[in-house]
């Protein structure tokens, strides 16, 4: 019996072994599992500006209909406004649309006065009148009668057919 | 061990700026976009023209031909006899 016991010396220490080892990795899985979680956040202001649905139009000369409707992307409110209908050469209108900070940081909206009508087709003018605004957070910029306000001409001589246009706004942070 | 710790710090200082900095200069906008529909006004006269012929080409022929009758009232209606 002795000569069989010394024959296989190595059984009780691989028993031992493989209890150590299991301790080690369950104590280790379980001191692993709830310490070694990071949770922390940093949370940087939003500069957002967004149009609202509050809008006017004012006929100027000529004869026409003009509408204006607005998309989202889901973040915010509506970032695209979208003017369309018809009109007849001569026509002038008006379009008070109003803006709105819907994020947590004053926001700049850079001024463009009379200059701008970028994107505008050969043909139709399309001027922006906006003064250069400090808008804080939630505020609302907005007059029926006033400004911002996007003047559509179009001029006596135009042929018939479809003008598109596309004018960009920028904005940004409050202290640049 | 000092020259250690002020580039980490300094480190820490140029991702602050830079970062501020970037985030400034970020800019987004907003967008009017437009689609007008310019048509010239069409003359009354024309209008009325244009009307006309678009009946006449679309209307189809009416299904019942209408024919007239002699009720014998006519001037060319005759009685011969030999009185």
């Amino acid at each position: 019996m002795a000569a069989g016991r010394r024959k296989y010396p190595g059984r009780y220490v691989l028993i031992g072994t493989a209890l150590v080892f299991l301790n080690f990795i369950g104590i280790t899985f379980s001191l692993w599992s709830e310490d070694l979680v990071i949770d922390g956040s940093w949370a940087t202001g939003k500069v957002e500006l967004a149009f609202t649905e509050q809008h006017s139009f004012s006929a100027a000369a000529g004869s026409g209909s003009l509408q204006a409707s607005f998309a989202t992307d889901g973040k915010g409110g509506p970032q695209v406004m979208s003017v369309y209908g018809k009109a007849e050469p001569g026509y002038e209108a008006f379009l008070h649309y109003s803006i709105k900070n819907s994020g947590t940081l004053p926001v700049t909206l850079c001024g463009k006065q009379e200059s701008n009508a970028e994107g505008a087709e050969e043909g139709i003018i399309v001027y922006v009148h906006q003064h250069e605004e400090l808008l804080e957070a939630g505020e609302h910029l907005h007059d029926p009668n006033g400004l911002p306000m996007l003047q559509i001409h179009v001029p006596h001589g135009l042929a018939d057919g479809i003008y598109s246009f596309e004018i960009r706004l920028p904005y940004r942070q409050w202290n640049i | 061990m000092r020259a250690k710790l002020i580039v980490i710090i300094l480190s820490i200082l140029m991702a602050g700026f830079l970062m501020s900095g970037g985030y400034g200069l970020w800019e987004k906008t907003l967008v009017i976009r437009g689609s007008l529909e310019i048509a010239r006004p069409v003359p009354p006269k024309q209008a009325k023209l244009s009307a006309a012929e678009e009946i006449l080409n679309n209307e189809e022929p009416p299904a019942v031909l209408i024919t007239g009758s002699n009720d014998g009232s006519g001037s060319e209606s005759h009685k011969e006899g030999g009185e």
